[in-house]
């Protein structure tokens, strides 16, 4: 059987790119705060990747 | 994860350094240490949470040897330290946390502050080992820390999951181990985003461009429009012009008004060349007003020096005693009446009260430079003015020039046009209609260069603006992005979660059931395990009813160990399972189905047995599974365990 992160991962098969890649990032940040019950920074860092990912879509749009 | 080995120093009883080696092998997954009661085995168990997770310990005082502390000196320092090296995902790590303390006066120990607790080192495939930067977060992907607590448990507190009341223990349980959190979690987190981005992105988002856009293709438009008209006119003056050089041209071959013509030409030169004289005349004066800000900044320059007179007659500055006089006393030490003083006489102390009010050279230079500029500006600003008055009175000049000028020619083509020849009066009529469409076509050429520079300015402006609300825009545009990528992946979480957690509930269920069926004597009785919607874990006996409250604190201990394992194996969790006295509160046959079953349901499996847990057929299943083996001895004289390995 799969790891539970492939079997995780295998359920977003399917989707756009960018949504994937923004949910692989952010699922990585969840588990690295996973511990914490009230976690601070963690905003920040989906903040990051939401920004990351969001400028590469526009540019892979205003390149097609 | 699997664990390789724990190295202990000065831990609790185990006194300097004492290693474990933990069974790896896949067949002999199992590690047994034997200990009886106050051995050890719970000081083991807690060293394993403390060292990954910082767990169970206060103070450094409740783990470090008393044997250690013992022997050292007042003052010395003393440190307790556990290893613990393990492998994961095809990578070594060796987890190492030590607390450091300092012998007191009385006896006890008092922790060192500032030093680094936790250190987790890799060693990847390359070899090459390697310090991780984030070791806390780096365990928590590894295992996490609350997950942890289902691999490594007591044996004799596992029934938890098995009472009634602790359907929200078994739903945590598995949201936890099942990573369901992390995806609960990102969900909420992501919805928060989406939410705050919006109302940043409401913020940003005016249609301020759309409106500069349009507003700036109606100027261009205008500018292109107006742009046109002037040329036309440009052209249309250019045609004027030459029909009136043409008129002109042919008035000079009449005879009759040959003279007059003449003086009309002249005239007409004289005026361009007055025309000329007023617009220089006038962009001079233009010139001179921009650059005559100082005589308009002369009341405010009166005002500094007045303040600045006002000061010096107050005696405000410069003081009447300079400081490099006082200096020179305070350094020759001797007063200004030739008397000698030294320093802490009252001459001295007087001097030195004195240079603290002195005026400090460069203070008083800057003084009397800026009374120096002041008076300049006032004078350059009465040379402006001059000279401007000398500009308007030559631009009055030229006007005035002009306006006798055109007089003069007035006078002449009233003459011409009353001239002898039909023709050469025609041809005076004409240039006086030519020259007025001339004057017409000028005015307006004007007023369209007028309108041309004020659509030009606007343009620029709306340019600078377009680029300023681009930024914004980009912004807007950014942010719509970011609120879209938020709120799809929060949905598609939603609904994968939704999806995973119902399928894994019932993977769950159906291992849980296989498990305890396996580890249970009664497993015909009971002929069903349920884990229901509301996540209550349920039995239920052969004639279909519910039989968790019948169960015994044994079973209850059965059925709690059969839904971990399911957990894990469902989770495909590769972490050691870990229990310390398990079969304590067991019977002979659910202790020899476990022993049994258990090693091949977990990777790595570690026991911490008392001797009487473990025995007979019991220690008869395990034997083929046993890797490695250990001995806990307490030493009554020293109150120190020694940790033996056995064949």
């Amino acid at each position: 059987m799969a790891s539970l992160q492939t079997q995780i991962a295998n359920l977003f098969d399917g989707i756009e790119p960018d949504l994937l890649d923004l949910v692989t990032r952010v699922l990585e940040i969840e588990k690295e705060f996973l511990h914490l019950e009230r976690p601070h920074g963690v905003m920040e860092k989906i903040e990051e990747a939401l920004d990351m990912v969001a400028q590469a879509s526009i540019k892979n749009e205003a390149r097609s | 994860m699997r664990i390789e080995r724990v190295d202990l120093f000065n831990f609790r009883q185990y006194f300097g350094n004492q290693r474990l080696r933990f069974s790896r092998h896949d067949e002999q997954n199992v590690t047994i240490i034997h200990g009886v009661n106050g051995a050890g085995k719970t000081s083991l168990f807690l060293a394993l949470n403390w060292c990954l997770y910082g767990e169970g310990v206060d103070n450094i005082g409740q783990i470090i040897s008393k044997e250690a502390v013992s022997r050292a000196q007042i003052s010395e320092i003393v440190e307790t330290r556990v290893d613990i090296t393990f492998h994961h995902a095809n990578k070594r790590y060796t987890a190492s946390r030590k607390l450091i303390g300092q012998k007191q006066a009385n006896g006890k120990i008092l922790e060192a502050k500032n030093t680094i607790e936790f250190v987790l080192m890799r060693t990847p495939s390359s070899g090459i080992m390697e310090r991780v930067d984030n070791p806390i977060g780096t365990m928590n992907t590894i295992l996490p820390a609350n997950v942890r607590t289902y691999f490594f448990f007591d044996g004799e507190k596992i029934d938890n999951f098995a009472r009634p009341e602790q359907a929200t223990e078994v739903e945590k349980a598995i949201y936890q181990v099942l990573d369901l959190e992390t995806l609960t979690r990102a969900m909420r987190h992501l919805q928060k985003a989406a939410q705050d981005l919006r109302a940043q992105l409401k913020q940003v988002s005016t249609g301020e461009l759309q409106k500069l856009v349009e507003e700036d293709e109606q100027a261009r438009a205008r500018d292109t429009q107006l742009h046109e008209r002037r040329e036309a006119l440009k052209r249309e003056n250019t045609e004027i012009q030459r029909h009136l050089d043409d008129v002109n041209k042919r008035l000079h071959d009449f005879e009759s008004v040959q003279e007059l013509q003449r003086l009309y030409n002249q005239y007409t030169r004289e005026i361009e060349f007055a025309q000329q004289g007023l617009e220089k005349a006038v962009r001079t004066v233009r010139d001179s007003v921009s650059g005559s800000y100082v005589r308009l900044s002369s009341p405010s320059i009166d005002a500094a020096l007045a303040l600045l007179e006002e000061k010096r007659q107050r005696g405000e500055i410069p003081s009447n005693i300079r400081e490099q006089f006082i200096q020179d006393l305070l350094t020759r030490q001797i007063c200004v009446c030739g008397r000698p003083f030294e320093e802490h006489d009252d001459a001295f102390r007087h001097l030195t009260q004195l240079l603290k009010t002195a005026t400090p050279t460069s203070l008083e230079d800057d003084i009397i430079d800026t009374t120096g500029r002041l008076r300049g500006l006032l004078d350059m600003g009465s040379k402006q003015a001059l000279e401007l008055n000398a500009r308007m009175a030559e631009q009055v000049d030229w006007h005035d020039r002009i306006t006798s000028l055109t007089a003069q020619r007035d006078d002449v083509d009233r003459q011409m046009k009353h001239a002898d020849e039909q023709e050469a009066r025609e041809l005076s009529r004409q240039r006086e209609e030519f020259t007025d469409d001339l004057s017409t076509n000028l005015v307006a050429q004007g007023r369209v260069e007028a309108d041309l520079e004020s659509v030009r300015a606007r343009i620029k402006e709306l340019e600078r603006q377009i680029e300023q609300a681009k930024k914004s825009d980009k912004r807007a545009r950014l942010l719509s992005r970011k609120v879209e990528l938020a709120q799809k992946a929060a949905d598609k979480i939603d609904e994968v979660h939704g999806t995973f957690a119902i399928n894994k509930r019932v993977e769950i269920e159906q291992e849980t059931r296989r498990i305890f069926h396996l580890l249970a004597w009664k497993g015909e009785h009971f002929q069903e395990v349920r884990l229901t919607e509301d996540y209550q874990l349920e039995v239920i006996d052969r004639y279909g009813l519910p039989a968790r409250p019948e169960l015994s604190a044994g079973e209850r201990q059965v059925l709690s160990l059969s839904f971990i394992t399911a957990m894990a194996m469902v989770a495909q969790r590769e972490a050691p399972l870990i229990m310390d006295t398990p079969f304590g509160r067991l019977s002979s046959a659910h202790r020899e189905a476990i022993t049994y079953n258990l090693p091949m349901l977990a990777p790595q499996l570690v026991l911490f047995v008392t001797d009487e847990e473990l025995r007979d057929k019991a220690l008869e299943n395990l034997k083929p599974r046993i890797g490695a083996e250990y001995r806990l001895h307490f030493n009554a004289n020293t109150s120190c365990t020694t940790i033996e390995e056995m064949n």
